[in-house]
């Protein structure tokens, strides 16, 4: 039975979403305590798995059969490899700091209950992700994901565009999911498993070839719309409609990356098509510049977040594309902690600041929130990578990686300029300068559920650098580490503080005008003309279809056919008796004779 | 032809004869009393029929028919006036035409 233990990390999540729906709902305070408990339970598992899951082996927990079905097998198990064992662990960590932080945040509000329950659908959900052991079940949690970030980021019902958003959201995960399960489709038919254990042998075994890189291209996918990587990742910047915690945990800490996860998870499949990982490594190299340029000219201080979100994703997905997990996952989890920092630091300024969300409405809250701004700046500089801090530790990793690409090199350095500069420009308006408004003259710091979870993360921000991630995971260490690529990088990543500083150390509103970028080089509007406008004349095209065809002439013709029948048959009753009669007997006679000629009588 | 032998055949013309008159006044005649004459016709001329075949194929059951259909006329008849005399109050008159306000 202790063998089943593991089941628990997993499940507990789930029976406090449950049972708060069903039961607790109209108690905030229990529903609260239950749905951080559960998390926290998982949290403590996790961290159990983590330091004596070796010592069980790999897989951790007996797996379940579930479906069999033409050849087709998928349990419902528990991975327990060094990679699930410390994805698991950071998901529940920064998912319990982050319940405690919205204890805070959303003390105010009455549908807490609601809140803490899709919250811990959400942690059930991604922990099932992280610990599924083939692509079935992690589809199915991956889908899972997608519903409770739809239902997150529509939290505020009462807002249009927080429905919009999670309409959004979901849309455009569906389109990155078909891709997905297509590719699930094609390795399950090249392969003959779709079990995480087995298929790197059975990868092996298998010749490269067209169909190989399509399945690796539709795995991709899947990654493209959850990880919000181009051309799905229009989605991030419009989910952060959604209260800033969900912004924190789902949008930057640990459901975006799930898509890197997935990548490494199927590395076996990608790295034999040359061609897929070439695709990967560009679209996450130019994902790296493309956010970090809009982000320059934005004005939410939780959008410019958001895109800083997708330029660091896109260096995640660059290092699985050059087949270097280790980085990847390395910045994956000093990511977490940085970019969950600056969004919970975000929320409190937002918190504080009476829900402002525009950075050039606030100002001066340096002295009004100087725990805020502290940790903020830690952030932006993890953010940057700016040694001795975590971030730096975990960019090197990924620039080291890029030594033998110049084109990628040169592409995400770039990106790292403009990163310092928005980052900076960001915390010059928000937190220097003279508060531009009352709301941000009375700005004050949360409570004590609001800084401690930013505290413990601000520590984290700063040592997560030592933390062996690539070690632990044993994955293959790259070789040779050359150093221009540290110096340069953070040359460049330095050198994008200057310019900020130039321009916004006084600005009360903005110096730099860029169209392009503020308006996010029109990819929405893009998307607006061909795709939106196309689905929308296919939807009057069908609708018309409904309105004339199905109604208008099944329906309603239908009902037009039998009135007017009724109507020509009512010119039959003419009341006189001895006609009916008549009729009677003449239709006998009729009857009579057709029986006589069929030789039924005789 | 040979009138000492009355054959079924005889007794079934006969019946045809009376079957037709019936069906003739119930069709052609106006007044609702020579109708409901008429049909006591049909019925009796179908009485005759059975009646008739029974009696030369030696069988029963069409002659124990007759009683039911002698009973079931005398019964209708007997709703038959009394609907007739109720329409004949309110109409003032029993015309077979003139009773046609049950039309679209």
């Amino acid at each position: 039975m202790i063998a089943y233990a593991p089941y628990l990390i997993l499940l507990l999540p789930l029976l406090a979403a449950v049972s708060i729906r069903l039961f607790l709902y109209p108690f905030p305070r229990i529903s609260i305590t239950v749905s951080t408990l559960a998390c926290l339970v998982s949290f403590l598992g996790s961290i159990g798995l983590l330091l004596f899951g070796s010592s069980m082996g790999e897989v951790t927990a007996p797996a379940l059969p579930w479906i069999e079905w033409a050849g087709l097998r998928a349990n419902f198990g528990i991975l327990g490899d060094p990679l699930a064992r410390g994805m698991a662990t950071l998901v529940s960590g920064v998912a319990f700091l982050v319940h405690i932080y919205s204890i805070g945040y959303l003390e105010k509000e009455p549908c807490r209950s609601r809140f803490f329950a899709e919250l811990s659908l959400f942690v059930f959900s991604m922990l099932g992700i992280v610990l599924a052991d083939n692509l079935i079940s992690m589809f199915i949690f991956w889908e899972l994901v997608g519903l409770s970030s739809y239902l997150l980021i529509g939290f505020w019902v009462e807002r249009p565009a927080a429905g919009a958003a999670a309409n959004k959201a979901f849309l455009v995960n569906r389109i990155g999911d078909f891709g997905f399960i297509l590719g699930i489709l094609g390795a399950w038919a090249l392969f003959g498993t779709l079990s995480f254990a087995d298929l790197p042998s059975r990868v092996a075994a298998s010749a490269p070839g067209w169909a190989v890189t399509a399945v690796g291209l539709g795995l991709f996918c899947g990654c493209l719309g959850k990880s919000a990587q181009f051309p799905l990742h229009v989605w991030l910047p419009d989910s952060m409609e959604g209260p800033t915690p969900v912004s924190s945990l789902l949008h930057a800490a640990t459901m975006v990356v799930a898509g890197v996860y997935m990548l490494i998870r199927v590395l076996p499949i990608l790295e034999i098509s040359q061609v897929t990982m070439m695709t990967i490594a560009w679209i996450g190299g130019l994902m790296t510049l493309l956010p970090a340029l809009i982000a320059c000219q934005q004005n939410d201080i939780k959008r410019i977040l958001a895109y800083s979100t997708l330029s660091e994703i896109a260096y995640m997905v660059m290092a699985v594309g050059l087949g270097v997990a280790g980085p990847a996952m390395y910045h994956l989890t000093t990511h977490a902690f940085f970019k969950c920092l600056l969004f919970l630091a975000a929320g409190s300024v937002i918190h504080g600041c009476h829900e402002e969300q525009d950075i050039w409405k606030m100002g001066g809250l340096g002295k009004r929130m100087p725990f805020t701004a502290l940790v903020t700046i830690l952030g932006t500089l993890a953010l940057c990578g700016i040694p001795p801090l975590s971030g730096f530790w975990s960019k090197d990793a990924i620039f080291a990686a890029t030594a033998h690409s110049p084109g990628l090199a040169a592409v995400s350095m770039v990106a790292g300029f403009f990163t310092s500069f928005f980052m900076l420009r960001m915390i010059l308006v928000a937190f220097g300068g003279t508060p531009k408004n009352d709301a941000a003259r009375h700005a004050h710091e949360g409570s004590i559920f609001m800084t401690a979870p930013m505290a413990v993360l601000a520590c984290l921000t700063v040592v997560g650098g030592l933390l062996p991630v690539e070690s632990y995971l044993h994955f293959p260490h790259a070789e040779g580490h050359e150093a221009w690529t540290l110096w340069v990088s953070l040359v460049v990543a330095l050198a994008g503080f200057v310019p900020a500083y130039h321009f916004y150390r006084h600005a009360t509103q903005d110096p730099l005008s860029l169209p392009a970028l503020r308006d996010k080089f029109y990819v929405d509007e893009f998307y607006r003309r061909v795709f939106v406008s196309t689905q929308d004349a296919f939807a009057r095209l069908t609708d018309a279809f409904e309105g004339w065809v199905v109604r208008g002439f099944l329906v309603r013709g239908s009902g037009v056919v039998a009135r007017a029948s009724g109507q020509g048959l009512r010119l039959v009753q003419c009341g006189q008796v001895q006609v009916y009669a008549a009729v009677f007997i003449l239709g006998v006679f009729l009857l009579i004779a057709w029986l006589w000629r069929q030789g039924v009588i005789r | 032809m040979n009138f000492a032998e009355i054959t079924l055949g005889h007794y079934l013309a006969l019946s045809s004869v009376l079957f037709l008159i019936g069906l003739a006044g119930v069709i052609l005649r106006r007044s609702l009393l020579i109708m409901m004459m008429s049909l006591e016709l049909l019925l009796n001329a179908a009485n005759l029929a059975l009646v008739a075949v029974g009696r030369f194929q030696g069988l029963p059951d069409p002659q124990v028919a007759v009683f039911f259909v002698i009973t079931v006329a005398a019964a209708e008849i007997a709703l038959g006036l009394a609907i007739l005399v109720a329409i004949f109050r309110i109409k003032k008159t029993t015309a077979a035409d003139q009773l046609a306000s049950l039309r679209f």
